[in-house]
């Protein structure tokens, strides 16, 4: 019920007794590198995998297959992972080029920076707009029943709506600039709120309940006392959710034409150009966007669920 | 996170094992008092009824009121523009969305929901793939992967294959961190009770830890039916066969058909709501006892 015990992070795992803190630290590291080492490795295991074969196909078409077959599978290795155009990029390949792309001219469309504000501007507005709704909504149906029975459906139907074919139509109606994509990335990140914040006001110990009622606590007491402390954790999970939801959102409302700059924008550059370095690496843009933004959210549930009176 | 754990009432000033059994009494009560009579055709007219009413006043708005205030067809056709273009190209749709569904969201939400939960309990199981995993889970949980459909494409081809990937990828770890969640999730004084009876590790998880995780694994396993089938329609978008409802819904966008696009969009959103359906349906029956779905609270 505490917000250590919601922890989702290495440092508390039960069912583990390790005869020391550091102990256990070490063993967190070892585990979290020797995983990220696993997946490096067959990264790279992949891309040879990959490239190989459109190497040799490359080779084939130059006429130099004899010259290919001669260098024999270290050389052939070593070239399938820094070939300028790809299937699958080596890692080292993705991080030289993002690498690159920070010191890239501010103007510059490829830019990793505007891209982060750029994507990253319309998923956080995105974000407050559509929590606000959705947990505003999550109250309306606790609220009331004939609310929730009347309209909840429709917050499920809203998200089986596959946003990005509508994009299109909607910037005819809401124009290129930040207001599409803004309310794009809010209608995906409304619904985990919606969702968690509904189960989150409805998990309350019935114990407890009870007592507010023999209190003759009003309803307004009720949801500021039991109701909303109980479903902080919940609602936190939802926003969790939701940080990555306006991400997705903000990233696939830049996907058609339109958009200058952006994440999406970049995505839809490389795929058509068939640039996978550059597609790769915007991929882990978008990745370290998503992982900042949850971040702060992350910071913001220590803040908000720690300092909760009369909780442990 | 059960709401009848000990933790809770610890603030209260009461002592955890006696508001433990308290708590589990009163809910005890709550339940047989609210159980209902099954199939009560009042009950059922009253649920079906508020969303029918609202669904009926939106398309009398959407139909009179949207021409009315000047907004044009092609920016939204009005609902019977769209229900006779869906009449005249029903079989098309019906049979594209059908493809979708079946290939690419069904089979890469099961595998990846099944994955996802498998990595979970061997995470419980296991510390070490816990302090391994968890972090990675967590942290991907923040990646938008669909920024990768393209690379599937690239990767496993335009065939439905491809898609069927993403939408597994982009449902492995909400289920992981759902799962692993509920699993530790459990009231600790029916732990002890197992114990007490000396109970195994694995007949806790079967009696307990699998039941009280329930309500995480139905909270996951509702989320990814929106994932998979967002996965789906938007890895189409990056190259698909003909048959894909996404790849005809941004056909006809682009070339601005657009009551062709919104009887996709229709057959789209028909599938999403009975796929979520058939998993609250599910949900309901399993974990009917939780405390959110228990009347008076």
């Amino acid at each position: 019920m505490t917000g250590a015990a919601l922890e989702l992070g290495s440092a508390a795992v039960p069912g583990s007794r390790p005869k020391s803190r550091l102990q256990g630290r070490i063993l967190d590291l070892a585990a979290i590198i020797g995983v990220f080492a696993l997946v490096v490795g067959f990264w790279y295991l992949a891309a040879i995998y990959y490239n190989l074969g459109s190497l040799r196909l490359h080779y084939d078409d130059l006429g130099q297959l004899g010259y290919w077959n001669h260098l024999g599978f270290w050389r052939q290795a070593g070239a399938a992972l820094n070939w300028s155009t790809p299937t699958l990029p080596a890692p080292h390949q993705v991080l030289a080029n993002l690498w690159s792309r920070l010191d890239e001219s501010p103007s510059a469309s490829g830019n990793l920076w505007v891209d982060l504000g750029t994507t990253g501007s319309e998923a956080v507005l995105g974000f407050l707009l559509g929590s606000a709704v959705g947990i505003a909504l999550a109250f309306a149906f606790v609220k009331s029943r004939i609310l929730e029975l009347s309209l909840f459906p429709y917050v499920v139907m809203s998200q089986t709506v596959p946003i990005v074919a509508l994009v299109p139509a909607l910037v005819v109606a809401l124009g290129l600039g930040l207001r599409a994509k803004v309310l794009i990335a809010a209608y995906l990140a409304f619904y985990p709120v919606t969702v968690s914040a509904v189960k989150g006001l409805r998990s309350i110990n019935p114990l407890a309940h009870e007592l507010m009622r023999s209190y003759a606590a009003g309803a307004w007491q009720t949801y500021l006392k039991l109701r909303l402390p109980a479903a902080l954790p919940f609602i936190f999970t939802g926003l969790k959710i939701g940080i990555t939801a306006s991400v997705i959102g903000a990233i696939i409302a830049e996907l058609p034409v339109g958009s200058e700059f952006g994440f999406g924008r970049a995505i839809i550059d490389a795929s058509t150009y068939g640039q996978n370095i550059l597609l790769w690496a915007t991929i882990a843009g978008c990745g370290l966007l998503g992982l900042a933004l949850y971040l702060a959210v992350v910071g913001t549930e220590k803040l908000v669920v720690r300092n909760r009176p009369g909780e442990v | 996170m059960a709401a009848h754990t000990s933790a809770e009432a610890t603030g209260d000033g009461i002592t955890p094992d006696l508001a433990g059994g308290e708590g589990v009494l009163v809910t005890d009560r709550l339940v047989l008092d609210s159980r209902k009579p099954a199939a009560d055709p009042l009950r059922l007219a009253g649920r079906l009824l508020p969303p029918l009413v609202v669904f009926i006043l939106v398309l009398v708005l959407w139909q009179y009121a949207v021409p009315a205030a000047g907004i044009q067809s092609f920016q939204l056709p009005t609902p019977s523009e769209i229900w006779s273009t869906f009449v005249s190209v029903h079989s098309v749709v019906l049979n594209y969305g059908w493809f979708t569904f079946w290939n690419e969201a069904l089979r890469g939400y099961l595998i990846g929901s099944a994955a996802g939960f498998l990595i979970a309990v061997l995470a419980w199981r296991f510390s070490l793939v816990a302090r391994g995993v968890m972090p990675y889970a967590v942290i991907s949980n923040s990646i938008p992967i669909v920024a990768m459909a393209p690379v599937a494409v690239v990767l496993f081809g335009f065939d439905w294959q491809s898609k069927a990937v993403i939408c597994a990828v982009m449902c492995v770890f909400p289920m992981v961190v759902n799962t692993y969640r509920g699993l530790r999730a459990v009231d600790p004084l029916s732990r002890e009770l197992l114990e007490s009876y000396g109970a195994g590790e694995w007949t806790a998880f079967w009696k307990l830890r699998l039941p009280a995780a329930l309500p995480y694994v139905f909270n996951g396993l509702k989320i990814n039916t929106t994932l998979a089938m967002i996965g789906a329609i938007i890895g189409e978008f990056f190259g698909s066969p003909p048959e894909g409802l996404g790849l005809f819904i941004s056909n006809q966008a682009g070339i601005n058909n657009y009551s062709e696009t919104w009887a996709g969009v229709l057959v789209a959103c028909v599938i999403g709501i009975v796929f979520y359906g058939v998993v609250l349906l599910v949900e309901r029956r399993l974990t009917s006892w939780h405390v959110s779905y228990r009347a008076g609270v």
